[in-house]
């Protein structure tokens, strides 16, 4: 008997935990939420904007959920199937787009961009968010490199990539992929573009980098080798640039700086073993780059961050009016002036970009752009590996024929393009 | 056979402070799992719910019952199991008969959806500022546009051309992008409601509503019910054109209208084909809609294993660099262990405490830390190896290139492997040698034995004897090193030849299975689980052959 009143007694115990168990789960909210993903950089810029949106709609809440810049794209591939994924990437790169079509994670926005909204970015950059003829997503920001130049070392701004010698350009790459993105400009002085156009001057997936013009690139590249682009990995291009030159010791011989504006605050603050930063004007200057060895003008590519429209998966949430609205937002020219006037980044809204002119650092940057959209293309994706590669062999002088083996990389990765399509 | 009083030990009365232990536990297991439960049920994922609720059942039984006491022992152990052992083992087992990946990462029904999204283009001409409105007559769902182009305002409703609204019948108020902004004048003006319509909340509306509201089409040509203005967001309407239907009973694509990008065109029937796409007519070498599902593809991914050119070349160089890495680690860390515990095994070294310590700090330190840390010491430029052991300039770009190229990165990987695991083999020939009695020591030496036949021919198969299984363990232990090969080189450097793979000079194979799984821009689910099934049989193969030809040296007692 003993027992059974023992057991009597942990049955209702149990009941009763279980009972707390089952309010403390029923949850009660009227405000719908709205989710956004974004990396670290970009939740710390947008975050006040947000808020100010957030503290307008009563009926909605936004959640700025922060995840690794690097596996963002990983991580809605595996939670938008489960409807588990946000309302809104933001801060993703525009070239994103097409690996993220092809995962079924986003949704089109056409039907929300009337034409007067179409005509409030800088060229290319509302355009970058359309994929396969679909928006799918508003610019934020964007991003270009330029030539920078020590004032004090090169008082004059380069004519032609045959005036720096040597020793005197400093430029990022890996030493076992490269970095095609700093090289582009570089290969578009001789007019081998990633891949062709068509008609309306939108990419296609025909690999344009072969051929004798890129042939002509690769035998350059070889030519100048690690002697003029410095070293792969080069952790000492900063120091370099910024400090006096000294024959004797090999440093500070570095005059110019293939970068872009994410390296601006390091040359003005300058970094522990360097010298003092320097100053815009005074110190350094944004330079558009210099006409290419046969007298073709460089192209950079123009990267776009913006915020993307995330399909909402099974069990369809109805949150897209809402989503477009902040994203709407997020591309005004107030925000888009904010984020320039707090975070120094080059607005894609055409009137905040010129009110933010005003900066020679935003100005330096948009007067050197002589951009093309980088291709949001799965191709590009499958692109940079291959091309990277093939690229740091021969600067590295691993290549006995480069433009053999520049060919040989074009072909290759026209094949993995058409087996991904 | 009347009932045995085995089972006395366990129907004993408990003590109270005992159940009530018991209980308090079981309390709080049953509270999270009822918690879970709830979650699931809210999610609509009613089978897993299902499933919890027996296993809770289960546990409760078991816990609550008398007797049985085995299972309470094996329980919580056997879930386990379960889930993260069994559970994973069939997922993989079940995922390398499928196409799952980047481009195949959901069911149908989600690639239909996502089809559906994108099933449409829009008509350039006007736009529109839109506002909900209710019509006051019969309560009809209506959209009330305003142009952008002439602040006209009309009413439109479902499936009915959009009728104009007199000037005076409505007011225009600004509406802008940026809610803050102190400036109207610029921003776009539009009616918000009409005489005899009147506004709807956007911000309250339900989901089905919401729905509703989003499928409206108001029509712009009565004998074309593909065109129309419809909205996505209710403040912006735009005149789309339906361009794919979908035949929910036929599972069929229908063309309506030809794709701007030229995808289709009119009367193209996309049927859903074994790849997990929809081509023309189901045939997978014709063109294809964008949004694929997982199918079950059968060998297919065995067969790309064993049969693709692209996948052959870096495949028998990971495979051979797998089973070299692995056997020379093995190898290397057990001659060093062995040589150093035999030092420190001698009977007349002083301090041996100390330097047996020592030796094992590399072991003691998280092995995280020190790849890290051996990543700084092998930099080519800077490196503490280059500059200071090797004596060459800091800063020049010709030093010896650890991590960069192909060989010296496998030294490399060698050698820090070898760092991190000679104190394991330390530890392990030193508990052994210590085990072998001292008389046989003396017997060898009364016989006349050289110091060296004495190891050879008695120290190392007493050794082997005991150590053979746990040498057999390190070497499938090092096949599957990810973490070293992750660390020290994230399986690079990668800059020979071109093939469609990511794989670096250091790759083995489970660092490469990685690859194809998670990196880089097409992630294959299905082909690395199939690697990583063949993987299990080659460890299982060695494993298998290598203790039964251990139980050789047992015969030498």
């Amino acid at each position: 008997m003993k027992t059974t009143a023992k057991r009597v007694v942990g049955i209702l115990a149990a009941l009763t935990v279980v009972g707390s168990g089952i309010t403390l789960a029923t949850p009660a909210s009227a405000v719908s939420t709205i989710i956004v993903w974004a990396d670290k950089g970009t939740i710390d810029t947008i975050k006040a904007q947000v808020t100010k949106w957030d503290d307008l709609k009563a009926d909605y809440s936004v959640s700025l959920v922060q995840k690794d810049f690097g596996t963002v794209r990983d991580a809605l591939k595996v939670a938008v199937p489960k409807g588990q994924g946000p309302d809104i990437l933001a801060g993703a790169a525009h070239d994103w787009i097409g690996n993220l079509v092809a995962a079924n994670v986003l949704l089109p926005i056409d039907s929300q961009l009337p034409s007067n909204f179409k005509d409030d970015f800088v060229p290319g950059a509302l355009q970058a968010m359309k994929y396969k003829g679909h928006y799918y997503g508003v610019p934020g920001w964007t991003e270009n490199i330029a030539m920078l130049r020590n004032v004090k070392k090169a008082p004059k701004a380069l004519k032609s990539v045959n005036d720096i010698k040597d020793g005197e350009l400093g430029i990022n790459y890996s030493a076992t992929t490269s970095d095609p993105y700093h090289f582009y400009p570089f290969q578009t002085m001789f007019d081998a573009p990633v891949f062709t156009s068509d008609s309306k001057g939108d990419w296609t997936n025909k690999v344009g980098m072969g051929g004798t013009k890129g042939g002509n690139f690769a035998k350059w590249l070889k030519l100048k080798g690690t002697k003029f682009f410095g070293p792969p990995a080069n952790a000492n291009i900063l120091c370099d640039f910024l400090n006096p030159a000294n024959k004797a010791k090999k440093t500070g011989l570095v005059k110019y700086w293939v970068t872009g504006a994410w390296n601006i605050t390091a040359i003005e603050e300058g970094s522990g073993n360097c010298k003092k930063g320097l100053e815009i004007g005074t110190g350094y200057s944004i330079d558009p780059f210099p006409t290419g060895p046969t007298g073709l003008k460089a192209k950079q590519f123009l990267g776009i961050r913006g915020y993307l429209m995330v399909a909402s998966g099974p069990g369809n949430t109805t949150n897209v009016p809402a989503a477009s609205d902040l994203m709407k937002f997020m591309s005004s020219e107030s925000a888009q002036f904010s984020l320039y006037d707090n975070y120094n980044k080059t607005p894609a809204n055409v009137a905040a970009l010129n009110r933010a002119k005003d900066n020679p650092v935003i100005a330096g940057f948009a007067n050197a752009a002589n951009t093309v959209p980088m291709p949001n293309s799965p191709a590009m994706d499958a692109a940079w590996v291959t091309w990277g590669k093939a690229q740091t062999r021969i600067i590295q002088g691993k290549e006995a024929k480069p433009d053999v083996a520049w060919e040989a990389m074009t072909k290759a990765l026209q094949k993995t393009i058409d087996t991904v399509k | 056979m009347a009932k045995m009083k085995v089972r006395s030990w366990g129907s004993d009365i408990p003590s109270l402070s005992g159940t009530l232990w018991k209980l308090g536990v079981l309390g709080v297991v049953d509270a999270v799992a009822t918690t879970m439960i709830m979650v699931l049920l809210g999610q609509g994922r009613i089978w897993v719910a299902a499933l919890s609720i027996a296993v809770l059942l289960i546990v409760n039984w078991i816990y609550l019952r008398k007797g049985g006491l085995p299972a309470k022992y094996l329980a919580p152990g056997v879930i386990f199991l379960l889930i993260f052992q069994v559970y994973v083992l069939l997922f993989s087992g079940y995922t390398a008969f499928t196409n799952y990946g980047s481009a195949h990462n959901g069911d149908k029904s989600l690639a239909v959806q996502t089809i559906q999204n994108a099933a449409y283009r829009t008509i350039d001409g006007e736009d529109y500022t839109v506002a909900l409105v209710r019509a006051d007559a019969n309560g009809n769902e209506a959209l009330l546009l305003t142009s952008n182009l002439d602040q006209r305002v009309y009413v439109g409703e479902d499936g009915q051309l959009p009728v104009e609204i007199p000037s005076g019948n409505y007011t225009l108020s600004p509406k802008c992008a940026d809610p803050y902004a102190e400036d109207v004048t610029t921003c776009m003006h539009a009616a918000e409601k009409a005489v005899g319509y009147s506004a709807v909340a956007t911000d309250s509306l339900s989901a089905s509503q919401k729905r509703s509201y989003t499928s409206l089409r108001v029509a712009t040509d009565l004998a074309d019910p593909t065109v129309g203005i419809k909205t996505a967001d209710f403040s912006t309407a735009l005149q789309v054109q339906a361009t794919l239907s979908y035949d929910e009973k036929t599972g069929f694509f229908t063309a309506i209208a030809d794709d701007d990008y030229g995808n289709y065109f009119t009367g193209d029937v996309f049927k859903p084909s074994s790849d997990g796409y929809f081509h023309t007519n189901g045939d997978v070498n014709s063109a294809k809609l964008d949004g694929g599902w997982r199918v079950e593809v059968g060998f297919a991914n065995f067969q790309t294993i064993f049969t693709d050119v692209q996948l052959r070349d870096p495949l028998v160089k990971v495979i051979t660099w797998t089973f070299v890495f692995a056997f020379l680690t093995v190898l290397t860390t057990f001659i060093l262990g062995l040589l150093i515990a035999f030092l420190f095994n001698h009977e007349k070294l002083r301090g041996k405490k100390i330097y047996r310590a020592v030796m094992i700090l590399p072991y003691a330190f998280p092995g995280f830390l020190s790849a890290y840390v051996w990543v700084g010491l092998l930099n080519r430029e800077n490196g503490f190896i280059n500059t200071v052991i090797l004596g060459q300039t800091p800063g020049n770009e010709g030093n010896f290139p650890w991590l960069l190229e192909e060989n010296p990165a496998r030294l490399a990987v060698l050698l820090v492997n070898l760092w991190l695991g000679f104190p394991y083999m330390f530890l392990i020939t030193t508990g052994a040698l210590q085990s072998i009695p001292p008389e046989l020591n003396e017997a060898a030496e009364i016989d006349g034995a050289t110091g060296w036949q004495n190891f050879r021919l008695i120290k190392l198969p007493l050794l082997l004897i005991s150590i053979a299984p746990l040498l057999i363990s390190s070497f499938a232990y090092n096949f599957n090193n990810f973490s070293i090969i992750y660390l020290l080189t994230k399986g690079g450097p990668n800059d020979s030849g071109v093939t469609d793979y990511d794989v670096g000079g250091t790759d083995i194979l489970i660092t490469f299975v990685y690859k194809i799984a998670f990196s880089g821009t097409g992630q294959n689910y299905g082909l690395a689980s199939a690697f990583s099934i063949l993987i299990f049989f080659v460890i299982a193969t060695i494993s298998l052959i290598s203790f039964r030809r251990t139980r050789a040296f047992e015969e030498i007692l």
